[in-house]
């Protein structure tokens, strides 16, 4: 299958979403909203890749997708516990 | 059980280190947020220990807003003592009644302050500010809110106030900047030029203030203080005013940041150690995504490092047909 071999490649694509969102954050520095914003976008884009990733890989385990979701809940707990 | 699990993975198992095991990220999540409630706490427990200290001055936000007018061509306004001193006020009583909005839970609007002040305006506005740490920050934010940045650019307007107040707010020591801007068509006393009409009158500011708070002489103009006449003058600076009495031990938006980038630093740093040991044993290991993980643990410090500190309300605007006022827009 053409997606299983191409599954591994898609971590380019992350990374690059991650880097124009780094670029954008930078750009917003005096709208901490949006910069929030933008982080919790992204974070949700990161858990649905996960997903995606580790489904075709055939490596899906609880343990796995509990790692992502609280370093994706990190991420968001530190946010939005300076902001609010 | 060795130091070194704790940093690298299991020489054996190659199981992750422990300090990048969800049960350590579920710990540092709950650490973090008890952190912060723990800031909260306290804040409140011991009003002023913590806070923001600032550089803001009332005559750089002036320069600023005079700029950002220029560069449009707009005519500069110019600093009114009336306006200055409802602005004050304004501060004083977001400090005396715990509020960070135009209208206060008394009831009291930004025109009040400013008609009692003696200004009697057709245009007036307000823009608020707190906890930022510069001039220049305070402006830029106003500027990225269309809502305040109407008000900088306001032809309409001719007269400008600030005030720049260090306070206690929520328990944590607060810079709080109001900014009043207004126009007028008409002296403030009738038959008498503005420019005897905002004459000054020196008034001796009561000794709450504390060496963080501006000492400068309060000027009223002699309209605004006539009519005060019958007002105590202890008004201008109430009594109840939470005294600062020195700098803030130290300020929890500063900290949260340090901690929270220095948490992601060192994660970051154990999660590539981990990718690296076990591409040089040649392990391999069914687990999370490391650059995944990387990704977005870099985005939030990213995030976290270019958030600045202050906050703004929106910006309000007023206008005032004859002696009839009404709200044109309240966002």
């Amino acid at each position: 299958m053409k997606i299983n071999r191409l599954h591994k490649h898609t971590i380019y694509i992350l990374l690059a979403t991650v880097l124009v969102a780094a670029v954008a954050i930078f750009k917003l520095a005096d709208q901490p909203n949006l910069q929030a914003g933008i982080l919790t976008g992204i974070v949700f884009i990161y858990l649905a890749w996960a997903i995606f990733y580790h489904h075709i890989d055939k490596s899906i385990r609880l343990e796995i997708i509990i790692e992502y979701v609280l370093t994706a809940s990190l991420a968001l707990t530190f946010i939005y516990g300076i902001l609010l | 059980m060795s130091i070194l699990r704790w940093f690298i993975p299991h020489r054996d198992t190659h199981q992750k280190a422990h300090l990048i095991t969800w049960q350590a990220f579920l710990v540092y999540c709950l650490l973090f947020i008890l952190l912060q409630n723990g800031i909260k706490i306290f804040s409140l427990a011991k009003p002023g220990v913590l806070g923001t200290s600032s550089s803001i001055t009332q005559q750089r936000i002036i320069e600023l807003t005079n700029a950002e007018r220029s560069k449009i061509g707009l005519p500069p306004v110019t600093e009114n003592a009336a306006l200055s001193q409802a602005a004050s006020k304004k501060a004083a009583n977001m400090f005396e009644e715990n509020y960070w909005a135009h209208f206060a839970p008394s009831g009291k609007s930004p025109w009040d302050f400013i008609l009692n002040s003696g200004y009697k305006f057709i245009y007036a506005g307000e823009n608020l500010a707190k906890n930022f740490t510069n001039s220049e920050d305070v402006i830029a934010a106003w500027m990225n809110s269309p809502s305040h940045k109407e008000n900088l650019i306001n032809p309409k307007y001719k007269d400008i106030g600030i005030a720049v107040e260090d306070g206690i707010l929520n328990g944590q020591t607060t810079t709080l900047v109001v900014q009043e801007f207004g126009s007028r068509n008409a002296p403030a006393i009738a038959g008498v030029p503005t420019e005897v009409a905002l004459q000054a009158v020196e008034i001796v500011p009561t000794p709450v203030s504390s060496p963080s708070v501006s000492k400068e002489v309060q000027v009223v103009p002699v309209a605004a203080f006539q009519q005060q006449a019958t007002e105590p003058r202890v008004a201008i600076l109430p009594q109840t005013l939470p005294a600062v009495t020195e700098k803030p031990l130290f300020d929890p938006f500063q900290a949260s940041k340090v901690i929270s980038v220095s948490i992601i630093s060192i994660l970051m740093i154990l999660i590539f150690v981990d990718f690296m040991v076990l591409k040089r044993r040649g392990v391999f290991r069914i687990s999370s995504h490391h650059f995944a993980h990387m990704a977005v643990l870099s985005l939030a410090a990213a995030t976290i490092f270019s958030i600045k500190s202050g906050e703004i309300s929106n910006g309000i605007q007023f206008r005032a047909p004859d002696s009839e006022s009404r709200i044109m827009g309240v966002e």
